[in-house]
This record gives structure tokens, sequence and C-alpha cells, in this order.
């Protein structure tokens, strides 16, 4: 779901993956863990879905990102991991795969530039970009949640 | 995992929290896996029929090529003679006898040469070819007993054809007929040929006596005209070529052998026509198949339309069963959605939303798309929902390439054929309707991406009836798949073609 826009789009793409699973299953060799093997046809099947897409990585190169300030441990906490999710669709689809690709799936820049067809460099700029978007948006989103806190406590009162 | 490479306490924050995340996708995912994974276990034993049956027809091809290119009657047109030969075994049956030479008898020149009536045929039609070639626009030859005249002889640039009859060999039963082909010894045509022929054909050398050198090696001293003791002349009811040659002692060579017959008295030569125009008309099914899944959404649910093929070829005969031909020809097919099928796209889509079809790409540009939706729909929602129908009509120019190889030449043929078919497009024709789930008012869309320019593979089996030597009809199933996709885009597809040629044919 990380990869998509929609829980339909990341039905499909689960669909897919499976169909590729089951009609690839011979080809497991058992040199590595199956729930791996399973993973990385599922990245691959949804990397192959933003291929097509043709997503202009470029926009952003290493000199216009900074890394964005350390957030207080706090404010994480506070967002449901639903509301997360939501903000990691909503990234740009370039920001998001690249982020998923090295935060969540621990794979190397080098690794993800092969994998997209992009310099490590691109792929260095597009992940801080990634961050800042996200920090500001979970800045954002505990802003209103706190303020929504607020609200509640002032109407009970 | 936690990427090390380059640590980041957000990164680490995500990673756990999505560590422990789970989702359940709904049903309709995994009976949708069952469904395709079942289409692909029906589907696979497909690619097997079609590669046997291609490599099946290959072979053939091949071992028909290499029989007639290794059989030894290669005569450049085709020319076959047919001959109703009889079983006598009488040795008069192939004797030769001449009134006034001395040419020994034939009985005992089948004698010296050993010659076996099979192996006899064979060369016996060689050197009919060489000598009806200055007539091979004859379809029958009544080969009859001439007088020779000599002036004719010297001056005739073919074989001249001479009689020499026996009233002994034709006697009742043993009708028996030698061509000798004259000898002109001021003619250099006619040496050349003999050279030649000295290096094809037997040669024996039969010692004639002296007193009888002149009338055997003077032909034109010989009267020609075959007669029976009753002094009537007889038409020839087999045929032999014996060449007469002059030397020190006098040579003769025994170009052919004798086949005997009892009744016939003409040798049909069939000549097979070496070109032939065709026209034909049949209906044609499609079959797609989508292979790969690039597109946003893949139409394999269709339907094939109404589609037919019909055209002209002409054909060229390369030996006795082999044709080649080309020609043009005109075909439409047309397919649509078998039903309405729902599905979803993302409400925030940024670009255009492409539907793959058997013949092309349909790629719907946003706009079109969110057309009729509400854009301020709730955040909560983040896919419209709708259904689809299609249809889609192309017509071609084609132009096929066929080899074919007949199995057999009788007035039915069977024949097996293969080729490839050069497709342009000309005309396409697509609509997609989209409609609102609940609801009743479409968007129409209409344009198709298509490749112009196609390349299909086809085999064919058939079988073809002469009613004239001109003329004939034959039916004609045929196979055919893509090897060049019809659609623009990275998606991979197999389209195929069954069809059934029915058409008349016109030999020249």
């Amino acid at each position: 779901m990380r990869y998509s826009k929609s829980r339909e789009e990341a039905e499909d793409l689960l669909q897919e993956g499976f169909i590729k699973v089951f009609r690839n299953i011979q080809h497991y060799t058992a040199t590595g863990s199956f729930e791996g093997w399973i993973r990385k046809i599922m990245v691959n099947t949804a990397l192959e879905a933003i291929r097509k897409k043709k997503i202009d990585y470029h926009a952003f190169d290493v000199s216009d990102a900074e890394e964005p300030q350390e957030l207080f441990p706090d404010v994480f906490d506070k967002i449901a991991v639903k509301d997360l999710l939501r903000i990691i669709q909503d990234l740009p689809i370039g920001f998001k795969t690249v982020f998923n690709l090295y935060a969540i799936e621990g794979y190397q820049h080098k690794e993800i530039s092969d994998m997209l067809g992009i310099s490590e460099s691109t792929s260095r700029s597009q992940l801080t970009r990634a961050r800042q978007i996200l920090q500001q948006k979970i800045k954002n989103q505990s802003g209103a949640i706190e303020s929504l806190k607020r609200k509640t406590v002032e109407s009970g009162k | 995992m936690v990427n090390k490479e380059e640590h980041n306490p957000l990164d680490e924050k995500f990673h756990n929290a999505f560590s422990e995340l789970e989702e359940t996708p709904s049903p309709e995912v995994w009976r949708n896996v069952e469904i395709e994974l079942d289409k692909g276990n029906k589907k696979r034993p497909a690619y097997w029929i079609w590669f046997t049956g291609t490599g099946l027809l290959l072979l053939l091809a091949g071992l028909g090529a290499w029989y007639l290119f290794n059989t030894k009657t290669t005569g450049k047109n085709a020319i076959v003679i047919k001959t109703k030969s009889t079983t006598q075994k009488q040795k008069t049956d192939t004797g030769i006898h001449a009134t006034n030479s001395n040419i020994p008898t034939a009985a005992s020149t089948q004698a010296d040469l050993n010659i076996k009536k099979d192996s006899s045929k064979e060369i016996l039609s060689k050197q009919n070819i060489i000598a009806i070639n200055a007539r091979k626009k004859e379809k029958h030859i009544n080969i009859a007993n001439k007088p020779i005249n000599k002036k004719t002889d010297k001056v005739t640039k073919s074989t001249i054809v001479k009689t020499i009859s026996s009233p002994t060999a034709l006697s009742k039963d043993n009708n028996i007929q030698v061509k000798e082909v004259a000898q002109t010894q001021n003619n250099p045509l006619r040496k050349e040929e003999e050279t030649k022929k000295a290096l094809v054909t037997p040669t024996v050398n039969i010692p004639i006596p002296a007193s009888k050198k002149e009338a055997t090696t003077e032909s034109t001293n010989v009267p020609a005209i075959a007669a029976n003791p009753n002094g009537q002349k007889v038409r020839d009811s087999s045929m032999s070529k014996v060449s007469v040659k002059k030397t020190d002692s006098i040579k003769k060579t025994v170009s052919n052998t004798i086949q005997a017959k009892t009744d016939t008295p003409v040798v049909k030569m069939k000549v097979h026509h070496i070109f032939n125009i065709a026209g034909f008309y049949g209906p044609q099914i499609e079959k797609n198949e989508i292979l790969s899944n690039n597109g946003n959404l893949n139409l394999n649910n269709d339907k094939p339309g109404t589609s037919f093929n019909a055209g002209i070829k002409a054909g060229l005969t390369l030996g006795s069963r082999i044709e080649v031909s080309a020609g043009i020809s005109y075909s439409r097919f047309s397919l649509s959605s078998s039903s309405g099928s729902k599905f979803y796209f993302s409400r925030y889509l940024t670009q255009p939303y492409t539907f793959s079809g058997a013949y092309g790409d349909m790629v719907v540009p946003v706009s079109t798309m969110d057309q009729g939706f509400s854009l301020n729909a709730p955040p909560s929602v983040t896919a419209f929902i709708m259904q689809y129908q299609y249809s889609q009509t192309l017509s071609y120019v084609n132009v096929p390439i066929d080899f074919r190889l007949n199995f057999n030449l009788h007035k039915f043929k069977f024949y097996i054929s293969t080729g490839v078919i050069v497709q342009d497009a000309v005309t396409t024709n697509a609509t997609l309707y989209l409609i609102k789930e609940n609801e009743t008012d479409q968007i129409n869309y209409s344009s198709l991406n298509i490749s112009k320019l196609n390349f299909s593979i086809k085999g064919s089996i058939g079988i073809e009836y002469d009613i004239t030597h001109h003329f004939g009809v034959y039916l004609e199933p045929d196979a055919s798949r893509d090897i060049t996709s019809y659609s623009t885009s990275e998606v991979k597809s197999i389209t195929y073609f069954i069809g059934c040629n029915g058409g008349v044919k016109l030999y020249f």
C-alpha cells in the first residue's frame, strides 16, 4: 500500500504480484527466505507499475535538498499508523518510491539507482526531499491533533 | 530491516511503524488471482500446439523440397508422360526389327543392355522430354509413322524422330515402334546434341554386317513407314529411341529402351501450368491473449465480431509440387467487450489512463476519466468506480506470400502451405464507453493507438479440385498469428486468427 495511491491500486498490485508468485513458484530455490522472495516479487511488481508512469526523478538534485531537523519523539508517537500510511501515499511518486525502498525495505542507494534507472545522487536527493515533506506533514498532523484535543477538552469543560 | 547506509531517526520510526502494520485484502483479490491462474493453466497447452504445428509444417515443407530437388526427373516444365504399359513379357515386345536395315532385334539389344523395365521408364521420360521440347505446347502427341525426308531431316533444329518398324515386330501381338533419332552428319546442332546424349545414355556397339552398312547408316534409304506384313500402316504403341552413328564399325547408340503397348496408340503428355491466378474469400475468427500487464487495464474479455478476408493472388509453379504465390487482400476484424466490467481508478489520477486491447491501446486523458465525478468528494474517497464497454474495428490491406507443397498431382490435390503476411492498417475505429457505477450516463472515447505495419505467419492445409485444365476450385483452412504486436504500447500480446478461405483458380 505504501507504493500506491489507494487501497484499490494496492490490491491490483497485490493481485498481480501473487499471480507472479504462483506462476514462478518453481523458480524459488530455497536459498533465501520464502517471505523475502515474495517481498521481492511484490516490490518489483510495484516498481513495474511505477516505471510505466515515467516519472521525472530529476526534478530535484542534491543541492536543492537539505536534511530536515530531527523531530521530537512525542510528535511522531501521537500519529496513528494509518495516518502515517496516508502521509506516505500522498507523497509525490518519485519521493515515495525512493523513501519506501530506502527507509522501509532497506535497499542501498546503489541498488535503488539500479532498480529505478537513476543515478545514486538522484536517489539521495529524492530521499532527502521525501524526508523534508514527511517531517512537515507530520508536524502539521501533530498540530492538528493537538488542536483537536484542546477543543475537545474545552468543549468538555 | 533499517538501512544502515545513512541512518536517520525518521526512517527508523517509519520502518518500525510499518513493520507491524497488517492490512487484509478484499476477498475479490484472491478470487481474481484464482481466475487468472486458471486462465493461465488453460492457455498454456495452446503454445505447444502452435509450436508443434509450425514445426511440423516446416518439417514437411523441408522434406518435400528435399525430395523434389533430389529426384532424377528434372524436367524444367514438369512434363509428365503418361503411358499405358502392358505387362507382356515376350521378347518380341521389346524387339527391334528393321526391314531394310540390319539392326539387330531389340530382343538381343535388350539382352545386351540388360535394361530393366523400371529403369527404362525413367530414361524414357528423360529422353522424351528432350524429344518433345520443340512441341511442348501440345497436350497430347500422337506418334505416327512418317516417312523420312532427307531434306527436312537436315534442316530440323530439334531432334527428328524417325520410326523404323519391322513387319516382324509388328505382328499381331507385337506392335513395336522404334523411334530413331535421325543422324544428320552435316548438322552441327545435331552433333552437339548427340555429344550431350552420349553422356547420359547407355551406348552399345552393335556390329552390323558390312553388306548392310549402307542401308543402316544411310537412314534416308530406310523406309520409315511402319508396315505389318499385310502392308498396312501401323501406329506405334510403344516408344524408344535408337541413335545410329556412323563409324568404321558401325556403332549404334541405344538411348532408350522400349515400352510395349497393346492397344493405346496415343502417348499422353500432361503439361503442368507454371502460372496461375486465384481469387479467395473466407471468414476469420480472432483471439487475443495479453501476456503482460503493463497497461492500467487490460481488455482481456473481448469477443470476436464479424471478420473476413478476401483477395487475389498469383502463383508460380516451381517443379511439379512446389508453388510460390503472392497477392493482395483486404481483411476486416472486429471485436467488442462481452459485458460491462467494473474497475477502479485513482481519484488523483495524474497520468492518462490506458486501456490495453487486442488491437491497440485506448489512452484516455485524465479530464475524460474525471468527467462526471465530483472532485469535491470527501477526502476519504480516494478512488472512483466505473464500468466499461468497448468495440474495435480494423481493416487491413495485406500482402500474403505463400509457399505451397502439393502432396499429389491428381485432379484432387491435397497440399499444405506456409507463409508470411504483411499487414498495413488502413482504418482503425474504436469506441470506449465509460459508465459511472449505478448510473446510465456514459462517457464515450474514440481513439486507438495501433501500429500501422504488422507481420504475421500463416500455416494452412488445403484441397483443390481441377475442373478443367485451366480452372480449379479450392478450400483452405488456415491459422495465423502475429509476429509484431498490433499495439504500439509495451503491452505484450499474441493475436491468433483462424480462418477458412475458399477460392477459384485459373491456370495459364
